[in-house]
C-alpha cells in the first residue's frame, strides 16, 4: 500500500480544505502553482512587477475561492486571475508591454559553430516575434504550446467560450507568422 | 530549421515554440510565506477609493453650436445627460483614466451587476473587464458600470494615448451616472434603431464626476454614445464613424 505524504495530498482535497478557510492547504496550492503563476505573469505583462503581481493574484484567488466550483480545474482558473492581475498592473502603470521573454545565453552546446549559430538565431527570432505580439495573443500561444493546456483549460484561462479557443489560437499564430516575417525569419 | 519560420504551419511552428529554452523568472523569494502573511492579516474595512466613479451625478457636457449653448439644450441619454458647455476651455493634459473598478472576468461582472454584460459581438469577448458596483447605497440608487477593453488587432488600431483598440463603458440607464464631455465635433447619429446617439470625433474633454471630485481626462479617440431603454453605452476607438457604427450595431 502506498501512503501519501502530506505534500502529496490530492489537489481536489487541498482546494476543498482551502475553500473552507484552511490557510495551510491554500499555502500548499501556492507552493505547487507558484512557478506557473510567475510564468503566466511574465507572458501576460512582461513589464509588470512579477513578484507583486503573483502575490496579489494568489491573495485574490484566496478571496475568490468561495466562488470556485469544486468540479472545475484549478490551474486555468488561477491562470486567469494571474493574467488579469498582470495586465491590469500594466494598465495602471500606464506602460506598454516590453520585451521580456528572453533566450538564455548560449552555454557549452553543440560543437559545430554553424549549428549553434542557426539554433540561436532561430530561437532569438522566435522569441523576438513572440514579444512583439499583443498580450492576449502571447497568452493564447503560451497556454497551448508552452504550458500545454487542453482546449477546455484554455477556455477557462482565457475566459472565453470553449468553441472560440481554436479560432483565437489560429488568429494568434497568424499574427505570429506576420511578426516573424517582419523580423526577417531565418 | 530548413524552412523560414513564417512559412511553417501552426503545428510545426507550435512545436518550435514548445522547444524554446526560455529563461523564465523564478518565483519571488518566500512567496508562500508572504501570501500566508497576507491571508493572516485581517481584511481592512471597506474603504472609499480615492477616486470612485460610481455615485456619480452625471452629465456629458458637449460643446455645441452657439445657439444650443445659449439655449442650454440638455440631451437625456439614459445614464448620461449631454449639456452644452461654453467654448474655449483648455483641454486637459492627461489621458489616464482614474480607477475603473475591480478587474474581473465577464462572468463575474454579470454576477456582480445582475445584468447581462452585452457588448459589440463583432469585437469578440473583451480582453479585460472592470466592474464598479455601488457599495454603500441601496441597490438601484446608483448606476453600476462595466468597462470592457479590447487590445489592438487587425482592423482595430490602438486608440491614441491608450494601449487598447476599443474601450466600452456601459451603465444602467435608469440612474444618472456622472460624466462630462466637452468636444466640438458632435454629430447626431442612430445606432440599431435607437435615435439618441452621438458621435464625438476630435480630441475632447471627458470629465468623470466622482465622489473625489471631477476628474478631467483628455480623450483622443473617437467616441460613440448611445442608449437603449436599459443601458447607456460609450464606445471609444480610433475607427471612423461607419466602422464604429457597424460595431455598435452588433451589440447584443
Amino acid at each position: 500500500m502506498i501512503r501519501r505524504g502530506r505534500d502529496e495530498r490530492p489537489e481536489t482535497q487541498l482546494i476543498e480544505l482551502a475553500r473552507g478557510g484552511d490557510a495551510d492547504a491554500f499555502a500548499e496550492l501556492v507552493m505547487r502553482h507558484q512557478v506557473l503563476a510567475t510564468r503566466v505573469a511574465r507572458v501576460a505583462a512582461p513589464a509588470a512587477d512579477l513578484d507583486d503581481v503573483v502575490q496579489e493574484a494568489f491573495v485574490k484567488a484566496w478571496l475568490a475561492l468561495p466562488r470556485f466550483r469544486p468540479d472545475a480545474a484549478f490551474r486555468p482558473w488561477l491562470c486567469a486571475i494571474v493574467a488579469n492581475e498582470a495586465r491590469n498592473r500594466i494598465r495602471s502603470a500606464g506602460r506598454r508591454d516590453a520585451l521580456a521573454l528572453r533566450a538564455p545565453e548560449p552555454g557549452p552546446g553543440p560543437t559545430d559553430p554553424a549549428d549553434a549559430a542557426l539554433d540561436r538565431e532561430t530561437h532569438e527570432t522566435l522569441v523576438a516575434a513572440m514579444n512583439r505580439l499583443a498580450s492576449g495573443d502571447r497568452l493564447v500561444i503560451a497556454y497551448r504550446w508552452l504550458f500545454e493546456m487542453s482546449e477546455a483549460e484554455m477556455a477557462v484561462a482565457l475566459d472565453v467560450a470553449p468553441g472560440t479557443v481554436k479560432s483565437r489560437l489560429s488568429r494568434a499564430m497568424t499574427r505570429l507568422r506576420t511578426a516573424l516575417a517582419e523580423e526577417g525569419t531565418p | 530549421m530548413s524552412r523560414p519560420l513564417h512559412t511553417l504551419d501552426d503545428e510545426t511552428l507550435g512545436r518550435a515554440i514548445a522547444g524554446l529554452d526560455l529563461d523564465w523568472p523564478a518565483p519571488g523569494e518566500d512567496l508562500v510565506g508572504r501570501v500566508r502573511a497576507r491571508l493572516a492579516t485581517p481584511a481592512p474595512a471597506p474603504r472609499r477609493r480615492p477616486v470612485r466613479l460610481v455615485l456619480i451625478a452625471a452629465a456629458i457636457v458637449v460643446l455645441l453650436a452657439g445657439a444650443a449653448v445659449a439655449a442650454r439644450i440638455v440631451f437625456d441619454l439614459g445614464a448620461i445627460t449631454i449639456e452644452p458647455a461654453p467654448s474655449g476651455r483648455p483641454l486637459p493634459t492627461t489621458s489616464a483614466l482614474p480607477d475603473l473598478g475591480r478587474p474581473v472576468s465577464l462572468a463575474e461582472a454579470e454576477a456582480l451587476t445582475g445584468t447581462e454584460a452585452t457588448f459589440p459581438a463583432a469585437l469578440g469577448r473583451p480582453d479585460l473587464v472592470w466592474v464598479d458596483v455601488p457599495e454603500d447605497v441601496p441597490p438601484g440608487a446608483a448606476p453600476t458600470r462595466i468597462v470592457m477593453a479590447w487590445e489592438p488587432a487587425d482592423g482595430l488600431p490602438p486608440i491614441p494615448g491608450s494601449p487598447y483598440g476599443a474601450v466600452l463603458m456601459r451603465w444602467d440607464a435608469h440612474v444618472a451616472a456622472g460624466v462630462k464631455l466637452v468636444g466640438d465635433d458632435l454629430r447626431d447619429v442612430r445606432v440599431a434603431g435607437w435615435p439618441i446617439a452621438f458621435w464625438v470625433r476630435d480630441p475632447h474633454e471627458l470629465v468623470l464626476v466622482t465622489d473625489g471630485g471631477p476628474v478631467r481626462v483628455l480623450v483622443r479617440g473617437n467616441v460613440l454614445l448611445w442608449g437603449t431603454e436599459t443601458t447607456t453605452f460609450r464606445l471609444e476607438s480610433d475607427l471612423a464613424l461607419p466602422d464604429a457604427l457597424a460595431l455598435a450595431e452588433t451589440t447584443g
